[in-house]
């Protein structure tokens, strides 16, 4: 692919007067995190996969319309959202908790590991990674999604506001309630961890 | 400020400006319970880091450019019509010789093509997606069309009914609106690339599931 430059308002731009390897730009740079969005508001690969295809394809056809009222990214995690809420109104369920990976090093065997990370530590981040999907997943929607956005995308709060096209103080609002809920959560967890370990201990 | 929410989360994330953040930094230095809120919500926002996304490859099957260049024998025989019924319908008005020559040329011709919305999907673009028109492409599409109205004009003379005058009429039309012919090719051209990007797109979003 060729060497991606210029900022997205101009590939925008070419893209909408019919260049569509300017598109194909603007996919190679947005298609990360697109997928990263779709997949924690849904918990499933499949399925983030195909938002993230159909929310491209709805970028595209939409290009025309789009006026560059908000910045480009702004707007496709709008669409991206977008669909995510249809695919849990479709499904009636909430999104999907990850498949616990179990505790078995041997699934580990192929994963990237720094050389002195241990297998233990590396089985407590799994575990880590699952506490957290499994909050955030029971979290409400509005809730959820400005913590997305501001935790794993860096929106500003202006940002998130654009993208959910609500005041700046319901972003505050939701984004505050949800960290206390998963403080809430993920503390009691630990507590919950650290006694089991002791029992275990003191059993042995 | 211990129950003012926002300012603590405003400069949680480092976006207080600087005279708010040095109202919240006295208050922190003198209120235990805000200071370890703050460091509760900064444990919160560790613990996320955990979350990970698992790799995946690109879902995405990247749009190929439109082919640079074509021959008018590319163009699908409806954009042929229809350029020769908008000559018709601008320069040569409801002419009973041109309706004939028009009706035999081009039997499925519709008129209101020009306009645009009713072209949606063309079957034989599926086949022959066009690129761009260049002035060559005119002046050999537009020579090509001289030549057919031409002969049609020598056979006319066999024909009852129809005369060579209507033909000369019909030429004559056919140079004045040169230039409606360009427009119009050049939407067809637009509307071409447009059908061709969709076709790509929804055959890219066939590729992926």
């Amino acid at each position: 692919m060729a060497p991606t430059n210029g900022s997205d308002e101009e590939l925008v731009a070419r893209a909408t007067a019919g260049d569509l390897e300017s598109f194909n730009q603007l996919v190679a740079r947005w298609e990360r995190p697109i997928y990263a969005l779709a997949f924690r508001t849904l918990g499933r690969e499949e399925d983030a996969r195909d938002v993230v295809q159909e929310a491209f394809l709805r970028a595209f056809r939409g290009l025309r319309g789009f006026k560059g009222q908000a910045k480009f990214s702004s707007w496709l995690y709008r669409i991206t959202l977008n669909l995510c809420r249809d695919w849990i109104r479709r499904e009636r369920r909430a999104p999907i908790v990850p498949t616990p990976a179990g505790t078995d090093p041997n699934t580990f065997a192929d994963e990237q590991v720094a050389p002195n990370v241990s297998v233990e530590e590396l089985v407590g981040r799994r575990q880590m990674s699952e506490a957290v999907a499994q909050a955030m997943a029971e979290l409400p929607d509005e809730q959820r999604t400005a913590i997305l956005l501001k935790e794993y995308h860096g929106l500003t709060f202006q940002e998130i506001a654009d993208t959910l096209q609500c005041p700046l103080s319901t972003v505050k609002t939701r984004l505050y309630q949800g960290l206390s809920v998963l403080r809430r959560r993920l503390e009691r967890r630990q507590s919950e961890q650290a006694s089991l370990r002791r029992a275990t201990w003191e059993k042995a | 400020m211990c129950d003012e929410r926002e300012p603590l989360l405003t400069y949680l994330y480092d976006e207080s400006d600087p005279a708010e953040r040095r109202r919240v930094e006295a208050h922190l230095a003198t209120c235990e319970t805000c200071r370890d809120e703050l460091a509760g919500l900064r444990r919160v926002r560790e613990d996320l880091l955990a979350w990970d996304v698992p790799d995946h490859g690109s879902v995405w099957k990247p749009f190929t450019p439109v082919r640079p260049s074509w021959s008018w024998r590319d163009v699908p025989a409806w954009t042929l019509a229809a350029a020769a019924a908008i000559v018709f319908a601008i320069g040569a008005g409801s002419s009973v010789a041109a309706n004939a020559w028009l009706s035999s040329a081009a039997p499925r011709t519709a008129v209101a093509l020009p306009s645009a919305p009713a072209v949606t999907t063309p079957a034989s673009l599926k086949t022959t997606p066009a690129g761009t028109v260049s002035r060559e492409d005119l002046a050999v599409f537009e020579t090509r069309l001289l030549k057919e109205l031409d002969d049609a004009r020598i056979g006319a003379k066999a024909k009852p009914g129809i005369t060579g005058a209507d033909y000369d009429q019909l030429l004559a039309a056919l140079r004045e609106d040169h230039n409606a012919l360009v427009r119009f090719t050049q939407r067809v051209n637009d509307l071409s690339s447009q059908v061709v990007a969709m076709q790509q797109a929804q055959q890219g979003g066939q590729g992926g599931r």
